[in-house]
């Protein structure tokens, strides 16, 4: 670059002309409607977004208005599928508490409807796993009210009966819950 | 940067319409001439010096601090007279002139003193608008032949012979303002005197 061309440069950089007037005026009223736009098509945005939102929801409501009310419909499930606490039982857990969802055999046809169930005869030839619909009579069990768990064990270990059951982990009552079904179904296999 | 600036900058961010008005009012001036520069009419400067300005406002959070602010406007000016001169490609006619390149040595004969900045706008003005932008992007705005090769879109190359253009068809230009500003011979005073008696 010449020296004329950096003195070019040094004067035109610096440089200063005056506007016509009202170009201020032009200026503020372009910024104001850029602004303006801007909001505008924020607002259409928002618009647009809600009338969707508002469509879907109207969509959903005339889909599901429109179906017939109808009963829910449950699967069938087998009675004895249901895991229920079956006692025939004294008080204390060590002698029997069974849970019948402990017994394959019973579970098992509910699982798959075609599994051959297990004959009567086998099932008759377990005395401690007594079902809930079995008649008491066929077992000569009587039938107990049944306190909670909780208390059964607590009112067991109360009266001193803690066989069968680790006295370490008596020690940590938070556990004793688990430990004594655990416990309990150990005793009664045993048994 | 002065911190005079600083704060009315700020007070601008907060789209404060005094504040806006003050930072037209002090920088306006200088930016005109730069879009007067490169679109060469007063009609085309203010469409883009309006357009420049809704841009610096809307866009002043993006400026940092540290960096020029006058040279960050210049370059929103700059990159919105470009837009304009691309926009309205197809109007633009070139002129065409000898393939003769010029040196930066051929300004030489020119004395810094000979013209005033409105005679160097109005050489500038009468560059063809390609070899004015490019001239004016190299020699006062300070580009590299790259950079200026990206802004307008064209060969790095085109970009060094629009340059060595301008200068041939500036020096022209020149020439011919500097023999009319020339005072005439003696000889020649004194028959027009005689003429006119």
């Amino acid at each position: 670059m010449s020296g004329f061309e950096k003195h070019m440069a040094d004067v035109l950089r610096n440089h200063e002309v005056v506007p016509p007037a009202g170009l201020d005026a032009q200026v503020f009223a372009a910024l104001d409607s850029a602004g303006a736009s801007a909001g505008r098509s924020l607002m259409g945005r928002r618009l647009g977004g809600a009338g969707l939102g508002a469509l879907l929801l109207i969509s959903l409501g005339w889909y599901f208005g429109s179906m017939p009310v109808e009963a829910p419909v449950v699967p069938a499930v087998a009675e004895s599928a249901v895991p229920q606490e079956v006692v025939v039982a004294p008080a204390f857990a060590s002698e029997a508490v069974v849970s019948e969802s402990m017994n394959p055999a019973a579970t098992a046809p509910a699982k798959a409807e075609d599994a051959t169930p297990e004959p009567a005869a086998v099932l008759s030839a377990k005395p401690n796993f007594v079902r809930q619909d079995e008649s008491i009579a066929s077992t000569g069990a009587q039938p107990v009210a049944v306190a909670p768990l909780e208390q059964r064990f607590v009112e067991g270990v109360e009266a001193g009966n803690t066989e069968g059951l680790d006295k370490t982990l008596l020690e940590a009552p938070e556990e004793r819950d688990g430990v004594w079904r655990m416990k309990a179904r150990v005793n009664v296999k045993e048994d | 940067m002065e911190a005079e600036l600083l704060e009315l900058i700020r007070i601008c961010k907060t789209g404060n319409r005094r504040g806006q008005t003050r930072l037209y009012e002090r920088f306006t001036p200088m930016l005109y001439a730069v879009a007067l520069r490169y679109t060469n009419t007063q009609v085309d400067a203010t469409d883009v010096l309006q357009e420049a300005w809704v841009k610096i406002f809307r866009h002043l959070d993006s400026f940092t601090e540290h960096n020029s602010f006058e040279g960050w406007m210049r370059r929103i000016v700059i990159n919105t007279a470009i837009t304009h001169y691309r926009r309205n490609l197809k109007h633009v006619h070139h002129a065409d002139i000898d393939e003769v390149h010029a040196t930066p040595a051929d300004f030489d004969a020119f004395k810094e003193s000979d013209f005033t900045a409105e005679e160097l706008m109005q050489a500038i003005a009468e560059l063809p608008t390609g070899y004015g932008l490019v001239f004016q992007m190299y020699i006062i705005e300070g580009y590299k032949h790259k950079e200026i090769a990206e802004m307008l879109g064209i060969d790095l190359n085109t970009s060094k012979s629009q340059l060595s253009r301008a200068r041939r068809y500036l020096q022209e230009v020149l020439e011919r303002m500097s023999r009319r500003a020339q005072p005439l011979p003696v000889a020649a005073e004194e028959t027009k005197k005689k003429t006119i008696r």
